[in-house]
C-alpha cells in the first residue's frame, strides 16, 4: 500500500524530536510503503486563483516550475495521504497549506450538493484515504479546530475514510504512533 | 500611523473578490487607512515598517479568499510575521476583524477559516472583534456596483455597513455574522457552472475539462 507522508519543515525538529522519521517508521512497521515530501512554501508558489488548472489545463496547474504537479500526481496514485503539520492557529502550517491550496486541480470546478452543502464535484473515481496529525496545539480550542478542519477537507475530498489526530506536545507523540499504526492495520490496509 | 490597516489575503493581483470588498469598506470609512497585500508582505524582506504599522493600528481587518476550508498559505505566513513581532510593540495592539468570501453558496464554508483567525488573535495577543463570512463570491464580483443601492447582494452590503459601524464603535460581538446574496441555489449553481464553460470555450479547453491526467494507466 502506497502512503504519501507529506510534512512541514518543523516536523523533522519537533521538540527534539524527527516526527516525519517517526511517522514513516511508523507507516513502515504497519506494512506500508512510504514517499516522504518535506513541503517548504517557500519553494511552493501561492497559487492565484487564476483557475486555469479548471479550465484552460484542466487537472494541472500552469504553474510549472515547482513540485506542486508532481505532488498532486502522486497524491491521486496513492492509497493513503498523510498531512504531518504544526497546528497553526488550529490550521495546518505554511508549508502544508502551500500545497494543499495547489491541490485544487485534483478536483472539479463544478459543484454538487453532499449533505445539503455546496461541494466541488470529483475530478477522480476515487481520492486516498485522508490522515492528518497536527502537532503542536498551543490551546484544546485549536486541536478542536484542526480536528473540525480534518473533517471539512474530508467533505471536499471525499476519501473512503479520513482520521485526525493531534497533539499538544512531545509527550503525546508515542501513543499517537500507537494510534496511527492501529488505524492503518485496522481501517486503511484491510482487505 | 493609520488608525485602521487592511491586509488583503487575496493572492490575485487584481480583480479579487476581496479587493472590491475592502473598497467597499474603505469607502463606509471614511478613515485614514492603509492597505497591504499579503503576497507583497512576504516578498518584501524590508518589511519591517509595514509590520509595524499594521501593529500600531487601532483596527486591523483582514479580508481574504476560503482556499481549501481556511485562509490562502500566504496569509497564514502573514499572520506567523505578526505574531512574531507583536511582543517587541510598545502599546495596545490593535483590535482585529475579518471578512471571508467563497465561491459556495452556502456562507457557513467560511466560519471555520474565522475561527483561525480568531484563533490567531489570541494567540498573537490581539483583541478579536468579529468576522463577516460571505457565500456566492463568484455573485458579489457581479454585483460590485449595484450592492449599495440594492438588489440581491443589498444583504452583503448591509453586513458590510454594520461591520463598519461596529469598528467606528469599537464593538465587538459573539457571534460571527455568515451572510450569502438573495438567490436560489439552483440559480447560483447554474451561472457559475455556464460561467465555468465560457472561460473553459475561451481556452479551447471545454472537451478536457473532466480531464484526469494523473490516472494511473
Amino acid at each position: 500500500m502506497k502512503t504519501l507522508l507529506l510534512c512541514d519543515r518543523e516536523s523533522v525538529r519537533y521538540d527534539g524530536l524527527d516526527l516525519c522519521a517517526q511517522t514513516q517508521t511508523t507507516v513502515q512497521k504497519a506494512g506500508g510503503q512510504t514517499q516522504t515530501i518535506i513541503l517548504n512554501c517557500q519553494e511552493i508558489k501561492p497559487c492565484r486563483g487564476c483557475f486555469h488548472c479548471w479550465l484552460k489545463t484542466p487537472g494541472l496547474c500552469v504553474m510549472t516550475d515547482d513540485c506542486a504537479n508532481t505532488v498532486s500526481r502522486q497524491e491521486i496514485q496513492a492509497d493513503a495521504v498523510i498531512l504531518l503539520s504544526k497546528i497553526t492557529y488550529g490550521g495546518y502550517s505554511g508549508d502544508v497549506k502551500a500545497f494543499l491550496d495547489r491541490s485544487i486541480p485534483n478536483i472539479s470546478p463544478f459543484f454538487e450538493l453532499v449533505k445539503g452543502t455546496m461541494r466541488h464535484r470529483r475530478r477522480y473515481d476515487r481520492f486516498p484515504y485522508l490522515i492528518s496529525i497536527g502537532y503542536d496545539a498551543r490551546t484544546p480550542k485549536e486541536q478542536q479546530t484542526f480536528l473540525t478542519l480534518a473533517e471539512r477537507n474530508a467533505l471536499n475530498m471525499r476519501p473512503p475514510q479520513y482520521f485526525a489526530f493531534t497533539m499538544q506536545s512531545s509527550g503525546e507523540v508515542e501513543a499517537t504512533m500507537q494510534a496511527l499504526e492501529d488505524i492503518l492495520r485496522r481501517e486503511v490496509w484491510r482487505p | 500611523m493609520s488608525d485602521i490597516v487592511f491586509i488583503n489575503g487575496s493572492p490575485k493581483a487584481k480583480d479579487s473578490v476581496s479587493g472590491m470588498l475592502i473598497d467597499k469598506i474603505e469607502a463606509l470609512l471614511q478613515a485614514k487607512s492603509s492597505v497591504y497585500q499579503a503576497v507583497s508582505l512576504l516578498r518584501n524582506e524590508n518589511n519591517a515598517a509595514a509590520l509595524t504599522e499594521i501593529l500600531n493600528a487601532r483596527v486591523l481587518l483582514i479580508v481574504f479568499p476560503l482556499y481549501v476550508d481556511s485562509l490562502p498559505a500566504p496569509l497564514i505566513r502573514v499572520l506567523n510575521l505578526l505574531e512574531e513581532a507583536a511582543p517587541k510593540m510598545a502599546g495596545q495592539l490593535p483590535r482585529l476583524y475579518g471578512v471571508c468570501n467563497c465561491g459556495f453558496f452556502e456562507a457557513e464554508h467560511n466560519r471555520l477559516a474565522l475561527e483561525i483567525l480568531e484563533n490567531f488573535a489570541h494567540c498573537a495577543g490581539m483583541g478579536w472583534g468579529y468576522g463577516v463570512g460571505v457565500g456566492g463570491g463568484g455573485f458579489i464580483a457581479a454585483q460590485s456596483k449595484k450592492m449599495a443601492t440594492g438588489g440581491p447582494a443589498f444583504n452583503v452590503y448591509s453586513a458590510l455597513r454594520e461591520l463598519c459601524a461596529a469598528i467606528q464603535d469599537g464593538k465587538t460581538r459573539q457571534q460571527n455574522v455568515l451572510v450569502r446574496p438573495k438567490i436560489p441555489r439552483f440559480l447560483y449553481q447554474l451561472g457559475a457552472h455556464f460561467g465555468w464553460r465560457q472561460m473553459a470555450k475561451k481556452y479551447g479547453a471545454t472537451a478536457f475539462l473532466q480531464a484526469k491526467p494523473h490516472r494511473e494507466v
